[in-house]
């Protein structure tokens, strides 16, 4: 062992910390090293003069207010070994206490036990935050456009009709089923009396709830861009201009022009989308128009698809169509797809026009119908040969829909991506995907967690 | 005989309930705690107010021991941390105690030989044991806070080296090397008092 080696261990060997054999192997060098022996003989003194500092004694009244704050604690933390003293025993038993105080004040103490805690005071806090936010919310919404629109996530696999939260209220034909609550469309609306000269304003029924799914007896009515015919004037009305957007579909309904040539000048025709002449320009004059205030635009007031037929119209295919559209509304979607079916098969002058609704409502009676396989061909078929009809975007929500419906999700996902660059729809679309990717993971997920099963 | 509980035994117990295990804590841990602290803050009063601070940390904190060290080891981290704390605050204010005695170096005051000379052939050696107590303690006390602490630490408290390097965070050499320097600086403060010594012994 050097002299360095020495220097390190002689501490510990001096308080005893030193292993035996390095202890040895140090003393043996302390033995024959003079000046590693004077450094040990420095050290060791300064050790005895340690030894010697005075111990000082605490002073007693600082241990005793800390053995009171230990005591306090160990109260609270669980049951004392130490028996209490009697003088201690500055409060009774609860049991004591509630008889002495009567059942409220037990109460009242238990209640305020929990009065401090910061736990519960921040949870109160929360609450009150949370209710006073919920008080206020109705208020704030007020006046609020939307407000009186629901907007329901759709489930997976169903859709929902457009938010009428971005677009003004539409008159709706509605009535509630006494035995359900429901508020279901019409089933016949009642024949709207021809208005002479003016025409009354129709009370206003907003829906104040959107239905998860399109009630099965709505029907998708032609589709059309029905201009406004100005029947004010003294001039016959000019043909209307098919929009840019719209191709044959646009056309204006021939009985609204056979209806129009019963009117006197100045005459009002009565029907709610395509005569009232001051109607504001907004988006709901190029949008699809709302199913049943479509419908109604469609059909002359006195012209029940069942009951009596215009004479003009006397096509076979148009009374096909509106058989399909009452059918479809009473639910009886095979009947509905044979008259759209037979419509498209052997289209007729006036129908020709008809077909992309008729394709439209083909697939939505065969989707009705639990028919995916064969609602998805319509689908496809309405989609490809008809890419500029205005119900595209909700077609290809649909379609998309029942590809879901088929476990075909990749093909849900196609239609569903080219649905997002539509604006109508792309809000469900993106909500639609979302979906499909969560069911995706979540089929992901499965196998991996069998796996890790088996793991273990 | 049974034997007696161990400190970290004597802190689950407390954490139990039971106050009377922590009174032996402290009955354990008052006198080297208060004494190291004492010599670190060189004031009575300071040092009985941080005497009272590390033991209510104890107690506040007692559920966050782990038993990953000693307890011991806990505690005087908890001391130590305590009065590097007032010596920052102390340090533009720091003086010596007016009662405290003169230094034991030749500077300072009378060595030994001249108080043995005042005192006649026969010094009184009660007198010179109380000189050499005071001088002790001023020596520790003028001892560099690195050294103090680990001075202490072993010498008051018995904590072994390893203990000590966990407490101050520095590797175990480094506290020997320290408690080599410290005691040398003490050999070398009280080499007047060689001779007394080592008849005491």
């Amino acid at each position: 062992m050097d002299c360095e080696a020495c220097t390190d261990r002689m501490v510990e060997l001096l308080y005893g910390e030193l292993p035996a054999s390095d202890a040895e192997t140090t003393r043996a060098h302390l033995d024959g090293c003079d000046e590693c022996a004077d450094a040990y003989a420095r050290i060791s003194m300064g050790k005895d003069f340690g030894s010697l500092l005075d111990m000082v004694e605490p002073p007693v009244s600082v241990l005793d207010s800390v053995m009171a704050v230990a005591r306090e604690t160990a109260a609270h933390r669980g049951p004392a070994t130490e028996p209490a003293l009697p003088e201690e025993r500055a409060t009774p038993p609860r049991a004591e206490r509630d008889e002495e105080d009567g059942a409220w004040a037990g109460v009242l103490r238990w209640i305020g036990s929990f009065a401090m805690r910061p736990q519960l005071a921040m949870a109160m806090s929360l609450l009150l935050i949370v209710g006073m936010g919920m008080w206020y919310l109705p208020t704030l919404r007020q006046g609020d456009p939307a407000d009186s629109h629901a907007i329901v996530d759709p489930a997976p696999g169903d859709e929902v009709g457009p938010s009428a939260s971005l677009e003004p209220a539409q008159p709706l034909d509605l009535e509630a089923n006494p035995r359900t609550g429901r508020i279901l469309p019409r089933e016949d609306p009642p024949p709207r009396p021809t208005p002479r000269p003016r025409h009354e304003p129709q009370p206003v029924v907003v829906a104040t709830t959107v239905e998860e799914t399109p009630a099965p007896d709505e029907p998708l009515v032609a589709q059309v861009e029905t201009p406004a015919v100005d029947t004010s004037a003294s001039n016959p009305p000019a043909p209307p201009e098919p929009s840019p957007n719209v191709i044959d579909d646009a056309l204006p309904d021939p009985r609204i022009a056979v209806l129009q040539q019963d009117l006197e000048p100045g005459e009002s025709s009565g029907m709610a989308s395509a005569s009232t002449a001051p109607r504001r320009p907004t988006r709901a004059a190029t949008r699809p128009a709302m199913a049943y205030e479509q419908e109604s635009a469609a059909l002359p007031p006195t012209a029940a698809p069942a009951a009596s037929p215009t004479p003009q119209e006397g096509s076979g295919d148009v009374n096909r169509y509106e058989r399909g559209l009452r059918r479809y509304r009473e639910r009886n979607y095979r009947g509905a797809a044979d008259d759209f079916e037979s419509v498209i098969q052997r289209p007729g002058g006036d129908t020709r026009r008809l077909i992309p609704s008729a394709l439209h409502h083909l697939a939505r009676s065969e989707r009705s119908a639990r028919n995916c396989p064969a609602a998805v061909r319509s689908y496809e078929r309405l989609l490809r040969q008809h890419p500029s009809y205005s119900g595209v975007p909700e077609a290809m929500i649909e379609a998309a829909s029942c590809y879901e419906r088929m476990g075909r999700l990749a093909d849900a996902r196609r239609w569903l991506e080219r649905a997002r660059t539509r604006p109508a729809v792309a809000a469900r679309a993106n909500r639609q995907l979302a979906i499909i990717a969560q069911r995706e993971r979540a089929s992901d997920r499965v196998p991996a967690a069998a796996d890790s099963a088996e793991a273990y | 005989m049974t034997k007696d509980p161990s400190d970290e035994e004597l802190l689950r117990r407390f954490n139990d309930g039971d106050a009377e295990a922590f009174a032996t804590l402290v009955r354990r841990y008052e006198r080297p705690l208060y004494n190291f602290i004492l010599r670190s803050v060189r004031r009575r009063e300071r040092a009985d107010e941080l005497l009272q601070d590390v033991f209510l940390k104890v107690v506040q904190r007692s559920r966050d021991f782990k038993g990953n060290s000693k307890l011991s080891t806990w505690i005087y981290t908890i001391a130590r941390n305590l009065c590097i704390d007032h010596s920052r605050k102390m340090v533009f204010r720091r003086h010596k105690s007016l009662d405290a005695p003169g230094r034991a170096s030749s500077e300072d005051g009378p060595t030994l030989l001249d108080r043995t000379a005042a005192h006649g052939a026969e010094p009184d050696r009660a007198a010179v044991a109380e000189d050499l107590r005071q001088r002790i303690a001023d020596a520790v006390e003028e001892l560099p806070e690195e050294q103090k602490d680990v001075f202490l630490m072993r010498q008051v408290q018995g904590m072994r080296f390893k203990e000590i390097a966990e407490v101050i965070g520095i590797p175990e050499n480094t506290v020997k090397s320290r408690m080599r320097y410290a005691l040398e600086r003490l050999q070398r403060a009280l080499a007047d008092y060689a001779e007394y010594v080592q008849e005491l012994k």
